[in-house]
């Protein structure tokens, strides 16, 4: 885009017909020249038909762009809500064409396929697009980019913000394959940024090319510990409730798993898939636990494993808690729901080193007292006097039993005493309770880096590879799970 | 489940989708190595109501329909949709918008060979409304199609014993065309249902140089506004559109509204 004859190329061949023109751009476009047979020198004739023609097909390509592609990453970020997305996107056929065809679009999904003889079978890497609805989708029914409009959205931002940010470069080599696959023909980027060109009354502001990159790609670990499942065994299988059991799993190379609280795992049972897992239990020890919700395919088979079969572990993945950093501080833990799940690795490891830390108090709310987890831990939470902690359920039947509070969790935060200025906040929970216990927090005064949250997104390969996971640009399985409020807070997706 | 026991049935269809299954060719032995086929019309003379699976093919046309078609449900623990008759009711649900009478006439005239045949006492004329299985019974799971793709009939096979959930896609063909490399439909100036309807099918007809029908339905959320205004932009009238949009798929158009 931006047209000739300035572009970069190794080799242009120019078609003459019965001829064809072979132009070299480069050194390595030279060498390349000099082992080819059958070459001569162009005749002053054919250089310059080949010239003529060249000139010509640039001139059809020129397209007028309002804004040069230096300017896209200021021109995306100022127009992140602006109407132009919907007024696009109402056209939209959420189709998934325009990922497909894109040379620096690389999503993928993996699934695994089985043979009719059920015990063979391949696992596939297929491609995948934004633009389909469930791209984002978790096991748990969310979507996070449910309107067409953002999905839209976020492929723009993720060609000229997104993987510049983690790349270093604009990822739109200007082939326009979108633009001509796009049957309503919304995708064309020149059309796009100057439609929001034309929406931007402030002055856009250019950056230079490549920008700085905050990803080393060539630290990247070696691929096979980040594709190939480690084998593992269940050691113990514990239902909690109806619907989550606990496992105990010990890797069968004798290698820890070695995680740090707050990592998640990517879990295969062969034959049915994979899906991340945040481990739960504290770091140390020869086994470590997950506890598993029924909700999908490898959720459901693994509720039909017994001690002794076999599973398939990747990772340990994402960053942690940080609980070497957070010694001495005081630690409020609000958990809902499964969140008490990964929260549980940080938290018991909190208990097991009580010193290291300062006061400790809990708050853990679930739906209904048949869905509260881990009870005797709970009850044992009870003969320590070194921890404060409440619980809450939303509602209770009269048929079940219930000593603690009724009430969604930010009820319980003012009926305990902490002092905001000086206490860290670990909040894990479901999507909706973030916007209303983070608020309530720093409502009372609590600072925006003392809330440590930790966030579920569709962490389909745990490597920071498939997409599935990014909130705006962030791969939520690299730089979070866990993230600092006070970082993420004005990302538009993340609350 | 042990070695499953599957019975085949059909109703207002071609048979079409159950031949795809007897076409499974050396498919068909090791399908065999996993369940126990017990009834299927089309390949044996021996029938079972002992079954836990019942594959059933065709729409729901009259009040007889109903009642064996309750029968099925109550024997099977699952049932499963096969084709776009039994999962949308098929092409004859374009009769749907004419009256029972104004069909009779329209298809027999006022030619009489005996009487009793086509009087309104013979149960076979009774009433014919052609409806999809779910809107008669619980349908656990679909398979898509016109006629159903064999080898999809064997994933869903396959995903069943495994205790998952059938991978039927639910994302538009176009993808599948994409992945191929096909010349897009609108591009050789053809008009595609591609972009609303649910994949699955390889995109076997646009593949062959054809326009998709959407014989597999919609994805559930189809933009079908947006579908409609792309049509328009190639030139097709509202009418075309109209009929473009009903051919399989006049069970979204009757409900007033798109989706699954």
């Amino acid at each position: 885009m931006g047209g000739p004859p300035e572009i970069a190329f190794d080799l242009m061949l120019t078609d003459l017909g019965d001829r064809v023109a072979v132009t070299p751009g480069s050194q390595a476009g030279t060498d390349l020249l000099s082992k080819a047979a059958n070459l001569r020198d162009a005749t002053p004739e054919e250089m310059e038909e080949a010239q003529s023609l060249q000139m010509q097909i640039a001139g059809k390509a020129v397209r007028d762009l309002k804004v040069s592609p230096k300017g896209w990453y200021d021109l995306l970020e100022k127009n992140y809500d602006s109407n132009v997305w919907a007024k696009q996107a109402a056209k939209c056929l959420s189709c998934g064409s325009c990922t497909l065809v894109c040379p620096t679009c690389f999503c993928y999904d993996v699934t695994d396929e089985v043979n009719l003889d059920l015990t063979t079978g391949e696992r596939k890497r297929t491609w995948d697009g934004c633009l389909l609805r469930d791209f984002t989708k978790v096991g748990t029914g969310e979507i996070f980019r449910e309107k067409v409009e953002n999905r839209y959205r976020h492929r723009f931002n993720r060609k000229g913000r997104y993987l510049p940010d983690n790349l270093g470069f604009l990822a739109c080599v200007g082939c326009g394959r979108c633009s001509s696959q796009c049957v309503p023909d919304i995708a064309d980027p020149v059309n796009l940024f100057n439609a929001l060109a034309d929406a931007t009354k402030e002055p856009v502001i250019e950056s230079e090319i490549p920008i700085a990159v905050k990803t080393d790609v060539a630290s990247a670990p070696e691929a096979e510990a980040l594709y190939i499942p480690r084998q593992a065994t269940l050691k113990r299988v514990e239902k909690l409730t109806d619907i989550e059991t606990l496992f105990e799993i010990a890797m069968d190379d004798g290698r820890p798993l070695g995680h740090q609280p707050g990592q998640f795992i990517e879990v295969s049972v062969m034959g049915t898939g994979e899906a991340p897992l945040s481990v739960s239990s504290a770091p140390g020890g020869d086994t470590f636990e997950i506890v598993v919700r029924k909700v999908g395919d490898v959720t459901n088979k693994l509720h039909t494993m017994k001690p002794g079969d076999k599973v398939g572990i990747r990772g340990p993945f994402g960053n942690d808690f940080d609980a070497e950093g957070l010694k001495g501080k005081n630690l409020l833990f609000i958990g809902g729901g499964l969140g008490i799940v990964p929260m549980r690795s940080f938290l018991n490891h909190v208990l097991n080193n009580r010193g290291d830390y300062g006061e400790v108090t809990i708050l853990y709310g679930c739906k209904e007292p048949c869905e509260l987890l881990f009870s005797d831990e709970v009850t044992a939470w009870g003969q320590r006097d070194d921890i404060r902690y409440l619980l809450t359920v939303d509602a209770c039947s009269e048929d079940e039993s219930w000593e603690g509070e009724i009430g969604v969790i930010t009820t319980i935060i003012p009926k305990v005493q902490f002092d905001p200025q000086n206490t860290i906040a670990i909040v894990v929970g479901p999507p909706i309770m973030y916007r209303f216990v983070n608020k309530d927090l720093l409502d009372l005064g609590m600072p925006e880096e003392n809330i440590i949250v930790s966030l579920e997104r569709r962490m389909k390969c745990g490597v920071g590879k498939c997409g599935h996971c990014q909130i705006n640009g962030i791969y939520v399985c690299k730089e979070g799970p866990v993230f600092n409020y006070k970082d993420i807070k004005d990302l538009p997706e993340a609350f | 489940m042990d070695k499953p026991r599957v019975a085949f049935f059909d109703f207002s269809s071609c048979e079409g989708c159950q031949l795809q299954i007897a076409n499974l060719e050396e498919a068909v032995v090791e399908v065999v190595k996993l369940i126990d086929i017990v009834a299927f019309r089309e390949v044996m003379k021996e029938h079972s109501d002992d079954y836990d699976i019942a594959f059933v093919e065709g729409s729901i046309t009259r009040p007889m329909d109903v009642e064996r078609l309750k029968k099925i449900r109550e024997n099977a623990e699952i049932l499963i949709a096969l084709g776009a008759c039994a999962h949308l009711g098929g092409v004859q649900r374009l009769s749907n918008q004419w009256t029972s009478e104004e069909n009779k006439q329209e298809v027999y005239g006022d030619y009489v060979s005996d009487p009793d045949d086509i009087a309104d006492t013979n149960p076979f004329f009774e009433k014919p409304r052609h409806r999809a299985l779910d809107e008669v019974v619980e349908v656990d799971y679909v398979i898509p199609g016109c006629p159903i793709d064999k080898g999809e009939f064997a994933k869903v096979l396959i995903a069943i014993l495994q205790g998952k959930k059938p991978p039927i896609p639910d994302y538009p063909v176009c993808v599948e065309c994409k992945k191929k490399e096909n010349v897009c439909m609108f591009e050789i100036g053809k008009f595609c249902m591609g972009p609303l309807a649910r994949a699955g099918c390889d995109a076997r007809c646009p593949s062959a140089g054809n326009e998709c029908e959407a014989c597999r339905g919609y994805v559930s959320h189809p933009h079908s506004n947006a579908q409609s205004d792309v049509l328009e932009k190639y030139g097709l009238t509202a009418d075309a559109i109209m009929q473009r949009k009903t051919m399989f798929t006049y069970r979204y158009e009757e409900a007033g509204k798109g989706g699954d």
